[in-house]
């Protein structure tokens, strides 16, 4: 009888929550978006990106400031066939690859890949991207370029214009938490271990740097997926009382409780780092 | 109504890219405010995040050391990376739902946080 009740208010939950939602005007909003660069290696950086986040097959569209459009078919984060080039022929260097799948690497396609995209991005300042449905079944053979490889080839990164802090200028930012932490730990990328002042606190950190850190990684995959970009976690109870705060850079890390009241200074702090 | 509501709180905030509402228990994205349409993968991505975050054993291990009785939610996870932060506020009301949102290095977390959970004591209420 428990179960049926319980079954029955999640039901109700649900159903209720629904019909919240659709209480709502319905707009889906502009399909696609815009990028903005203020140079090629930018956009360049943006085209490699949005493969590496397409894990379904879809057809990405991209649309330049001379309305010009590119359009490869991208699955399972790889990218397997170019499927339109302008056909005024700005864009010659891209016939060659035309509707052939990628089979596997091959570093002349790559190439000249890169060099139909270094021609299509050259003076844009918007480029639209908008990923639509891919009308045709992908053979298990196309296995593609994957954002890595094309990245390699073309001598970017992946990840385009991201600042990343140099580790030294953390220091500072790792001294405040320091010193606004009931606790801290931290191990540094040689192994070396520093804490506050024994504690059982501090105890209790040590623990749990033994069994949190396997977890926050695969965790951080859904927000950070660059596993060389500094982060900082911070997980706070109902109670606004204590707060973990969790800094990783590289392999080093700063596990500490902090009050939780001090997470508007944990945040500007993070992002003050010159 | 939720939309609205999400629409509304985005409004006040110029530095919140987007705002969803979801089901974590279940990894659902019910409902999304944004300008640009946000690709499916990172709204799931986001969302099992949070579910990973906020549930499971790295709350577990957060209670324990925070020395806290089971009875006890993490309800706030704030994720900072060099050119973002990243917010997952959950209900006080329904532990299964939660804000997600994404924002700029500006966000005045002061202000923020206060109106997220506002928000989403309205969402909840009947």
């Amino acid at each position: 009888m428990q179960i049926g009740i319980s079954v029955m208010s999640e039901e109700n939950r649900l159903k209720y929550k629904l019909e919240k939602l659709a209480a709502g005007p319905g707009e889906t909003g502009p399909i696609g978006r815009a990028l903005i660069s203020a140079d090629g290696a930018g956009f360049i950086g943006a085209v490699l990106h949005e493969i590496d986040e397409t894990i379904l097959a879809r057809l990405l569209t991209f649309t330049n400031d001379r309305q010009l459009i590119v359009k490869l078919d991208v699955s399972n984060r790889r990218l397997i066939r170019l499927s339109e080039v302008p056909k005024n022929g700005e864009l010659d260097l891209g016939s060659d690859l035309l509707d052939r799948p990628f089979i596997d690497n091959n570093r002349a396609d790559a190439t000249a890949l890169g060099e139909l995209f270094g021609v299509f991005l050259a003076d844009t300042t918007t480029l639209e991207v908008t990923s639509g449905k891919l009308d045709r079944d992908v053979a298990a053979t196309e296995i593609g370029y994957s954002a890595e490889y094309l990245a390699d080839v073309w001598g970017v990164g992946l990840y385009g214009r991201e600042v990343v802090a140099a580790p030294d200028q953390l220091d500072p930012y790792i001294g405040y938490c320091q010193e606004i932490a009931l606790a801290w730990f931290r191990q540094v990328s040689d192994g070396t271990i520093e804490t506050s002042e024994p504690s059982g606190n501090v105890t209790r950190l040590v623990a749990l740097s033994e069994t949190i850190l396997p977890f926050t990684d695969k965790a951080l995959d859904g927000v950070i997926n660059n596993a060389d970009t500094p982060r900082c976690l911070v997980l706070a109870t109902d109670s606004e009382g204590v707060a973990i705060l969790m800094l990783q850079v590289e392999t080093s890390i700063l596990l500490c409780m902090v009050p939780a009241n001090q997470l508007p200074g944990i945040v500007s702090g993070w992002h003050n780092i010159a | 109504m939720i939309l609205e509501r999400l629409d509304a709180l985005r409004g006040d905030f110029s530095e919140c890219e987007f705002l969803a509402f979801a089901d974590i228990s279940s990894r659902t994205v019910l409902c999304v405010s944004t300008d640009e349409k946000i690709p499916q993968e990172i709204l799931d991505g986001y969302c099992a995040t949070a579910t990973a975050l906020l549930g499971g054993d790295v709350a577990a291990a957060c209670l324990q050391a925070l020395a806290l009785p089971d009875e006890n939610h993490l309800s706030l996870a704030t994720i900072l990376s060099p050119e973002q932060s990243v917010f997952f506020l959950r209900s006080a009301h329904e532990l299964n739902e939660a804000i997600l949102c994404r924002c700029t290095a500006g966000i005045d977390v002061e202000s923020f946080i206060p109106a997220l959970r506002a928000g989403l004591t309205d969402i909840a209420a009947p």
